[in-house]
């Protein structure tokens, strides 16, 4: 077993402890853990960007070892857009280094008086001045710190300048625009003072059982090689999808207005960028796949080079705002990286804001442009009001539940949000599992937390015996298939590997990989029962946090049906749903798992804590 | 009659086009339809695709006539002027 690393900025102390053994057989590593320790830690009535809220850095057991995707970090906390649990994903570099300086984990906690970086290398850890830092965008942020340690080799996490302000949309960034995105971790990093955490490390990652672990992923690779979707990852990123998931009527357009727009996908899809500005680029450390775009732009009002845009980032400036300007998209998603904030939130934000100004409840002088669908002045100008907090972009960026309880005059009827984190863009109305799926999220509307719309067009399925036909337009069963995606995506989240990768692999192969690296015995059944555990883990922390069973419901702009597509017509219905997945959860009537479930599950110590 | 079959997303690279105008006799099926295309994709579509036994699309892709729901039944009687969308599977974000 590893180690923690607990930082108390108020005090400026730092301490090792180590990883609490029984906790990680019961919960993995990464969210799951996280998810234990901010339940023990953290109240529920606690202030998100107060001192008393912690920020939750986890790798995984699988982090920086030979498993292609698993450079990866989970930032945990109570989230200031939603007020109950809160677990973002990144990719890229820094989680290896991290892992290898000697820790499993970093607890955040207080609030530093002046802005602080953290600098930890090889066991050491050093709480540093960032006054200087503080402004800076997220590239400049991890450029200068290098600078000042002297070193090319080290990773930077860190907040941009919306961060400091505390802006609820904020993230945390990492390397090449990596995003730990949704939920505004970020700002609570900005609550705290910290503006950044540099890591250097040259360990290696302990494995119980070298060959098992290098056949799981020979295996891995042969799957995925041969994967239905994740195969086409490699020549054209998640943007994919918008080449084709209009058809079905997946991909959003005009705050969720408008049911099909194939010139806008055509326009905007992984296939065009391919062909016009994509360049080849390094992918995450150690990762086949190579989903992630680079792309340069040459001339123009956009020329750029840098991250390209993945497919939520490509439906929320541009089909969500009925813009179909692949360079301007590419424009806001680079702000977004720079100022450090989530892009699939600010575009549902200026979506928002658009259908506002055009429905009259917003004004141009109050907008200071001309909010009108595919304006792509507009569309620059509000991202860039979002970051900087500024004019109208201070109301949207805080969600678009604040800013339609802010601007009223109806408004709250078009503001798409679950428990107040805005909806990514995959539609329930074409794929009607994704009821269930945003209505019960763990943090709220998510794709990640149980993508099982892949699952009803026919993407492989765990190993659940669940057949191959499911219609996706009936709601029997749905329930169901929420929490088979959820509870594989807490388990995923827990070994702190891709989603990508877990896209090829069974439960039976996470047994495996468990097996290999931590020497235990794991089998089929403790992978489904852990995922089981951390998914009810997190949302008794909600609970505690105030929600309830009224809080598992759509937004009305989802209940309503569009008129062309495939899926015109159809609206889920949300209580079919909802009786199976509360059911099957051993949850009673108001979304709280029942006492025999605590039993079930080993958490009888927490049943009278919410 | 005349009907279009449209590949979209990655099928389009691996049946080596983008689109097949087939003639079909008045009346035709979706089961016509599939025999008529059987030798444009057969072999080139993976078989979690194209199901070379039955002559059919797997459940796995899906299948659209004109944008109007989904197309399964091959007892389905097509019409003069039908496009088919032929779709891979989904995934990501």
């Amino acid at each position: 077993m590893g180690q923690l690393l607990r930082v108390d900025l108020t005090s400026r102390t730092c301490k090792e402890e180590p990883i609490d053994p029984e906790t990680a057989r019961a919960f993995i590593g990464g969210v799951g853990y996280a998810a234990r320790l901010m339940n023990d830690e953290v109240p529920g009535d606690t202030d998100p960007l107060s001192p008393a809220n912690k920020l939750v850095f986890m790798t995984g057991p699988v982090t920086a070892t030979i498993f292609p995707t698993s450079a990866r970090y989970e930032v945990c906390t109570k989230s200031p857009l939603t007020n109950m649990w809160l677990d973002s994903s990144s990719a890229g570099w820094w989680a290896r280094d991290f892992k290898l300086a000697g820790y499993d984990g970093l607890i955040i906690e207080g609030k530093a008086d002046t802005p602080v970086y953290l600098w930890i290398s090889d066991g050491k850890a050093e709480i540093r001045d960032a006054s200087a830092l503080w402004g800076l965008d997220s590239f400049e942020t991890q450029k200068a710190i290098r600078k000042e340690l002297g070193d090319d080799k080290i990773k930077v996490a860190c907040i941009g300048p919306s961060g400091e302000k505390q802006i609820i949309l904020a993230c945390v960034m990492n390397d090449e625009g990596r995003a730990a995105g949704r939920g505004g971790a970020g700002a609570v990093m900005g609550s705290k003072n910290l503006k950044a955490i540099a890591v250097r490390g040259t360990g290696k990652t302990p494995v119980a059982d070298e060959a098992k672990l290098r056949e799981a992923v020979r295996k891995l690779r042969e799957v995925l090689s041969h994967h239905p979707v994740v195969a086409n990852f490699t020549p054209y990123g998640t943007a994919f999808l918008m080449e084709h998931g209009w058809v079905s009527g997946d991909v959003p357009n005009q705050n969720w207005i408008k049911g099909i727009w194939p010139e806008g996908c055509e326009a905007l899809s992984g296939r065009r960028m391919a062909e016009t500005i994509l360049v080849p680029h390094a992918a995450c450390q150690g990762c086949f796949i190579r989903c992630a775009r680079w792309i340069r732009i040459n001339e123009g009002r956009f020329a750029m080079e840098g991250p390209g845009p993945e497919y939520e980032t490509l439906a929320a400036f541009g089909t969500m705002l009925m813009n179909k300007d692949l360079e301007a998209v590419c424009w806001a998603n680079d702000l977004c990286n720079r100022y450090g904030v989530d892009t699939i939130s600010s575009g549902a934000a200026i979506a928002f804001a658009m259908e506002a100004y055009e429905k009259g409840i917003i004004t141009k002088e109050e907008a200071g442009c001309e909010l009108t669908w595919g304006n792509v002045d507009a569309i620059i100008e509000m991202t860039e009001q979002i970051c900087q907090g500024r004019g109208l972009g201070a109301v949207l960026g805080k969600g678009v539940k604040r800013a339609a309880a802010e601007i009223g005059r109806g408004s709250e009827e078009f503001a798409v949000h679950v428990k107040g984190m805005e909806v990514p863009y995959h539609d329930p109305r074409a794929y009607f599992s994704m009821a269930a799926t945003y209505a019960t999220g763990p943090r709220g509307a998510c794709h990640m937390h149980g993508a099982s719309f892949v699952f009803e067009q026919g993407a492989p399925m765990p190993d659940t015996g669940q057949p191959l036909e499911i219609d996706r337009f009936a709601d029997e069963g749905k329930g169901w298939l929420a929490i088979v995606g959820q509870d594989k995506y807490s388990v995923t989240g827990s070994m702190v590997i891709c989603q990508m990768a877990s896209d090829g692999m069974g439960y039976l192969d996470m047994a495996n990989v468990l097996e290999a690296i931590t020497g235990e015995p794991w089998s089929v059944e403790r992978v489904v029962k852990t995922g089981e555990r951390i998914t009810n883990m997190q949302r008794i922390f909600s609970l505690k946090c105030g929600i309830t069973g009224a809080d598992d419901v759509l937004p009305k702009r989802l209940l309503q049906p569009v008129t062309e597509g495939s899926h015109a017509g159809k609206v889920p219905n949300l209580a079919v749903q909802l009786a199976e997945y509360y059911r099957l959860r051993g949850w009673d009537e108001n979304g709280r798992p029942t006492t025999e479930k605590l039993d079930e599950l080993g958490l009888l110590d927490i049943a009278g804590e919410f | 009659m005349r009907v279009k079959v449209t590949f979209l997303g990655f099928f389009r690279n691996q049946v080596g086009r983008s689109t097949l105008e087939v003639e079909l006799p008045e009346g035709s099926t979706y089961r016509t339809l599939l025999d008529a295309i059987g030798p444009d994709v057969e072999g080139k579509l993976p078989e979690w695709a194209w199901d070379p036994q039955n002559r059919v699309f797997t459940r796995r892709v899906l299948i659209s006539r004109n944008l109007q729901g989904d197309l399964r039944d091959e007892a389905t009687v097509l019409a003069d002027g039908d496009e088919i969308l032929v779709v891979p599977p989904l995934a990501g974000g």
